[in-house]
């Protein structure tokens, strides 16, 4: 499931799933018994649904047809049906991206000192604007 | 049990105003409290940290959404409330919105003139050329490509050095929320700040306070008392101790008409490496809210709330996310109107919640500021963008002619796509008497003398987007009554045992 909707988590090792199912289960204590309910009713609804959408239980899906069955439920007109696809993916992107280190990886390395921090220096030297010919200000 | 002339619940746009407003009343040696649920935001972020700061800073930990789970709902829990992660656009009220609400004795003149004088008072300015990343400068651009008309947007910032996280909490305290500006100012004349403090119901003249791991209190429950309650929770929270308070049987309005502005990220990707995560993230916008509804802003975010802004999932989401350094982002704001459906409510365990509908017309406004945005990203030169209400949301150059087909309000699925609002309003609104609205026009609770509103459920309809001058405004004017009226209300006080 977090493979379908997170790609990079098929490169997670042994430790670093552990990592990811950490981030994961911290947050969804965290979330509103409702929220919760509605992931777990999903994710055991999952299984009949693969059944109905591509004729077999998700699990035994290749990766790319379980792709398929989540976007067929994304576009779903039952509203909860698409609820349940975004939380899971987005629950997957918290546990994936949320690992110390995947931040870096991708590219964000924030730094308080802004314009005088760690951006390569052909990045930051701002250059005048080439701009609107007569500035417009929001009062 | 312990008494206070004023106690003020929440400390952002709305409390935070209140409280400096009610300096003189402090310096006076009237007891003045401010009651904030949050702790002190500090500038404890050498490292800013996307998981940390949402546990800490927001309301439920970062992840609270509407009712049914389809539009995140964004809103600080600490000292300055959003005021303090917000990105400082300081935008006007307008006077003839504000009249068009038609609450007596609520001139719209009013508003603009404080909401101008407090934009002296803090400083805020445009900012100079010289410091617009490239994720502006393409908007900018690209928005002149596509025909509209870009405007540069005044900003509430001191001293920014463009570490571009202001929605994690600005690790140069730069961005000037009341935090900053006028809870010290209060704190100087005397009046007490207590943080980590939640009030939990409310009763004639009396709050229960919880206060949590503590910033000056004792941990557990505080009775308080005061002849003036000022509620400034934030348009849910508000709403909900209203709700909770028993108020809605005699004010049947309360908790309608929520607006919050809904928005879309649209994200473009350029073929090279661009600043983006550096400098101010939003100088720009393209008002599009008379004509169509919206409006258009350069805005950018960290890695996961990027992840999460995005529609869709798998390879192509990933790919998106690999080009990190190379993508622009554009928000889509609809400017949403006060609808009777869209509401505050109270879920089982009693806690405040958004039942929220999108209306045809917020609909249509996102899918034509969705239009807009791709227009305007590849006009500023992206050879791909990534559209929520498109599927698959990727489109290439190739599709530049038929953005009106592929980007389709059929495609604008709530829970498929990924909405998110940070400007929740209206829920307790100022109005003629108690059967159409909560308040006067000086945040008076229609037959509750004690007790004052003075933050963004006041909003009878949407002011505009970027509402915090106008909350700011508004709540000035609520201090002013608090001001005048209290001998009265005091001398009316029950005696504190
Ligand atoms: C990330 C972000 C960026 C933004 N950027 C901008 C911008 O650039 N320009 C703009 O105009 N607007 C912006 N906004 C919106 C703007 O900040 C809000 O509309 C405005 O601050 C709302 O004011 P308020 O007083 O109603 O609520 P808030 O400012 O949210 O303050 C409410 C406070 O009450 C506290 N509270 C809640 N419940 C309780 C309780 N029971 N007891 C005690 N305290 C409680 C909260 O912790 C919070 O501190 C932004 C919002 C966010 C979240």
């Amino acid at each position: 499931m977090a493979t379908a909707c997170c790609p990079p988590a098929s490169a997670l090792d042994e430790a670093a799933w552990q990592e990811a199912e950490r981030i994961a289960g911290t947050a969804l204590a965290k979330r509103p018994a409702r929220v919760v309910g509605h992931l777990r009713w999903f994710l055991a609804a999952l299984p009949w649904l693969s059944l109905l959408v591509a004729g077999r239980p998700f699990g035994r899906l290749s990766l790319a047809r379980r792709v398929e069955v989540l976007r067929r439920l994304e576009r779903s007109p039952v509203a909860a049906l698409r609820r349940g696809v975004w939380g899971l993916r987005t629950l997957a992107f918290l546990a994936v991206y949320g690992r110390p280190g995947m931040r870096e990886m991708l590219g964000w390395s924030p730094d308080p000192g802004g314009w005088s921090g760690h951006v390569p220096a052909d990045l930051v030297r701002p250059t005048p604007s080439r701009g609107t010919p007569a500035l417009r200000l929001v009062p | 049990m312990s008494a206070w002339d004023v106690i003020v619940i929440g400390s952002g746009a709305g409390g935070g105003t209140v409280a400096a407003a009610l300096a003189p009343l402090a310096e006076a040696g009237r007891r003045v409290l401010v009651v904030e649920r949050g702790p002190r935001l500090g500038v404890a972020h050498a490292r800013p940290d996307e998981l940390a700061s949402a546990d800490a800073f927001y309301a439920g930990a970062g992840a609270a959404f509407t009712e049914d789970g389809t539009i995140a709902l964004a809103t600080g829990q600490v000292l300055g409330g959003s005021t303090a992660l917000s990105t400082g656009v300081a935008v006007g009220p307008s006077g003839a919105v504000i009249d068009g609400w038609r609450v007596p004795g609520l001139p719209g003149a009013d508003i603009e003139a404080r909401a101008a004088a407090m934009v002296r008072d803090a400083g805020a300015a445009y900012p100079h050329d010289a410091t617009l990343n490239e994720n502006n400068r393409l908007f900018e651009e690209g928005a002149l490509r596509a025909g509209f008309s870009p405007e540069r947007m005044r900003l509430l910032v001191r001293g920014c050095r463009g570490a571009g996280v202001c929605h994690l909490g600005c690790p140069n305290d730069a961005v000037l929320g009341t935090h900053a500006l006028q809870l010290p100012r209060a704190a100087a004349a005397g009046v007490r700040i207590v943080t980590r403090a939640r009030a939990v119901a409310i009763a004639p003249q009396q709050v229960v306070v919880r206060v949590t791991a503590d910033e000056g209190w004792p941990a557990g429950d505080h009775v308080l008392t005061a002849p003036c309650i000022v509620l400034a929770a934030g348009a849910i929270e508000t709403t909900g101790l209203l709700l909770r308070g028993g108020f809605g049987g005699a004010l049947p309005r309360l908790g309608r008409g929520v607006t919050c502005h809904p928005a879309h990220v649209v994200v473009a990707e350029h073929p090279r490496a661009i600043t983006n995560a550096v400098g101010h993230p939003t100088a720009y916008r393209v008002d599009r809210t008379t004509e169509d509804g919206y409006v258009l802003e350069p805005c950018f975010s960290s890695p996961l709330v990027t992840a999460r802004n995005l529609t869709g999932f798998g390879p192509e989401h990933a790919q998106v996310l690999a080009a990190y350094p190379r993508l622009q982002m554009l928000r889509v704001t609809a400017r949403d109107r006060a609808a009777d459906g869209n509401r505050v409510v109270l879920d089982r365990d009693g806690e405040a919640i958004v039942r929220y509908r999108l209306a045809p017309s917020v609909r249509d406004a996102l899918v034509a500021g969705q239009r807009a945005a791709a227009r305007v990203a590849f006009g500023a030169g992206a050879v791909r963008v990534h559209v929520p209400a498109a599927d698959p949301p990727r489109l290439d150059r190739h599709d530049m002619d038929a953005l009106d087909r592929r980007i389709s309000a059929a495609l604008e699925l709530p829970g498929r796509v990924s909405l998110s609002a940070t400007q929740p309003l209206g829920g307790a609104a100022m109005s003629r008497g108690p059967r159409d609205g909560v308040t006067d026009a000086h945040g008076r609770v229609h037959g509750a003398p004690w007790l004052r509103i003075a933050d963004g459920s006041l909003c009878p309809d949407s002011p505009g987007v970027h509402p915090v001058l106008t909350i700011m405004a508004l709540a000035e004017r609520v201090a002013d009554a608090v001001r005048d009226d209290l001998p009265a209300l005091a001398g009316a006080a029950p005696a504190v045992a």
